[in-house]
């Protein structure tokens, strides 16, 4: 079982990627739709972490620096709706292993980047 | 009468003394005549003398050159009925009676020659303190007004041109201002539709996958499906056409630094490292990619913009490595970088042995919304990276070679 964790902050995107993903039993997943929440909610249970660059009260970027911090082992995926990879740059240099470009190429790259994670 | 005769003989010695003295002083006086005028006709300046009534009375050889006539035919005439501008001279002659000398540029023309500018100097000749004439000098001056024509023209010509560009560079500023505008707006209207899209295109892949699974024997599954598979193409056409408005915004706002190119692929083979180490083996200058390969092992400066170059490396590395999923087996699999300087040019090349890119598309294979990837592409990749490399001063070829794609692209070393 692979526990995912989703911080977006527009709940649409969550509960599409929670649907999706728990189409699959191999994985459980948490959600939150705010980042201050999520840093002091996720515990080190948590597998791979889906993690939106802009949200509002804090950016992805600063959730990225905080969550490797605490958990130097969690493997995080950024995903970006911009179209330009500068900010994915810059998260990769701050410990993100892999980025999803908004909108999702396909839903199922999702479970591949995941998968790859974690094997 | 001896006396008478003495004297007589005496008047007649000093007469014949006199007339000899006026002889010889008119042998002189011709004399230097004659000199005279073979000293003026030394002269290579035109030159000639008018009476106080407007008949040339003198001239030198170099003016009847110019006017192309014996010197029977000059003198004594007024002959300016071949000057253009007679009125004028005669106008400006009248000078003469008040002041002693005049001069003024006019062009001297013939009708059998071409035209010429000379700056005719004259001056007066007095006569018991009245005006008697002019004697005049022509300086031929037309080489030097067309110098100082040309001149003033180069000076013109200059000073239209620092204006032109003074104005370029405000347009230039006023654009990039506005350019700077648009991209931010681009890329504001970027993410905030994009992120609805996200939505709107992953439920209905998701509902896709639910309609699939639905039994097989509920009738309107088949238009289902249908309808659903109309909506994603539209839904793509957005996302290209959104993703195509923000790359041409962020092309007008370009600065290019010196960076080494080298690096920048092993940045993009890192980005990508996660999905490449599943996919395939990665070469790159004959050694294999690894995470802690050094990022400064080759230096191949060139002025790029190092993250949207970046971007390019990474759309090139999936687009190959998709290929070469559809090969079965890993091992079989490769993807071979080169990046060496060759001359003035850095070049890379991308060759991966997935079969190539089909001779459909090859033609347009930079254009947008061309695919090879039915099923997951957008086909917006490699027309971004050509613009990016556009931007860059770069360009990008792509061809087909040992049972794969390759592509090669030149960037001016810097």
């Amino acid at each position: 079982m692979t526990k995912v964790a989703i911080i977006d902050d527009e709940v649409q995107i969550l509960g599409m990627i929670e649907k999706f993903l728990r189409k699959d039993p191999e994985f459980s997943v948490v959600t939150y739709s705010n980042p201050v929440t999520a840093l002091s909610s996720i515990s080190n249970d948590v597998d791979v972490v889906l993690l939106d660059i802009m949200m509002p009260e804090m950016n992805g970027l600063d959730v990225l620096e905080k969550l490797t911090e605490k958990y130097p082992d969690i493997k995080i995926i950024m995903m970006t709706a911009y179209s330009t990879l500068d900010k994915v740059l810059s998260a990769h240099r701050h410990g993100a292993v892999d980025y999803i470009m908004k909108p999702f190429s396909s839903m199922n790259v999702i479970t591949d980047k995941i998968e790859s994670m974690v094997k | 009468m001896p006396l008478v005769f003495y004297a007589a003989l005496l008047a007649l010695l000093i007469a014949l003394y006199i007339i000899k003295k006026q002889s010889d002083k008119i042998r002189l006086l011709e004399t230097f005549t004659q000199d005279s005028d073979l000293l003026i006709d030394k002269i290579s300046l035109p030159i000639f003398v008018k009476d106080k009534n407007g008949f040339y009375i003198e001239c030198n050889k170099a003016f009847l050159e110019i006017v192309d006539k014996n010197i029977k035919d000059i003198i004594n005439t007024k002959n300016e009925d071949e000057e253009l501008l007679y009125e004028l001279h005669c106008e400006l002659d009248q000078e003469l009676l008040t002041t002693d000398t005049t001069n003024y540029i006019e062009i001297f023309a013939l009708k059998s020659k071409k035209p010429k500018m000379y700056k005719f100097y004259k001056s007066a000749i007095k006569k018991d303190g009245l005006y008697n004439g002019y004697t005049c000098v022509m300086i031929d001056i037309t080489d030097t007004e067309k110098k100082e024509n040309t001149l003033q023209y180069e000076v013109h010509k200059e000073s239209e041109k620092n204006k032109f560009i003074l104005q370029k560079h405000e347009e230039e500023r006023l654009k990039s201002a506005k350019f700077t505008a648009i991209g931010q707006l681009a890329a504001g209207i970027t993410h905030e539709i994009n992120t609805p899209l996200t939505y709107v295109k992953g439920n209905l892949e998701i509902l896709k996958m639910d309609i699939e699974d639905m039994p097989k024997d509920i009738t309107i599954k088949d238009q289902l499906v249908d309808t659903l598979e109309d909506m994603e193409s539209g839904v793509l056409r957005i996302i290209t056409i959104i993703n195509s408005m923000r790359e041409m915004a962020e092309q007008n706002k370009i600065e290019l630094k010196r960076a080494n190119v080298y690096s920048t692929i092993i940045t993009s083979l890192i980005m990508t490292h996660n999905r490449s180490k599943q996919t395939s083996k990665i070469y790159i200058n004959d050694e294999e990619f690894q995470l802690d390969s050094p990022k400064d092992k080759y230096e191949l400066y060139a002025d790029i913009e190092e993250q949207r170059v970046e971007q390019v490396w990474i759309v090139i590395i999936n687009n190959a490595l998709d290929e070469l999923q559809k090969i079965p087996e890993f091992r079989d699999r490769t993807l071979k970088i080169s990046a060496y300087q060759e001359g003035a040019n850095i070049i890379v090349r991308f060759s991966d042995n997935g079969g190539g890119i089909p001779n459909e598309i090859m033609d347009d294979l930079f254009e947008p919304f061309i695919s090879g990837k039915p099923e997951s592409g957008m086909g917006v990749g490699l027309s971004i990276a050509k613009r990016i490399l556009d931007s860059q001063n770069a360009t990008i070829r792509a061809y087909n070679e040992n049972n794969g794609a390759v592509f090669e692209i030149i960037i001016p070393a810097g």
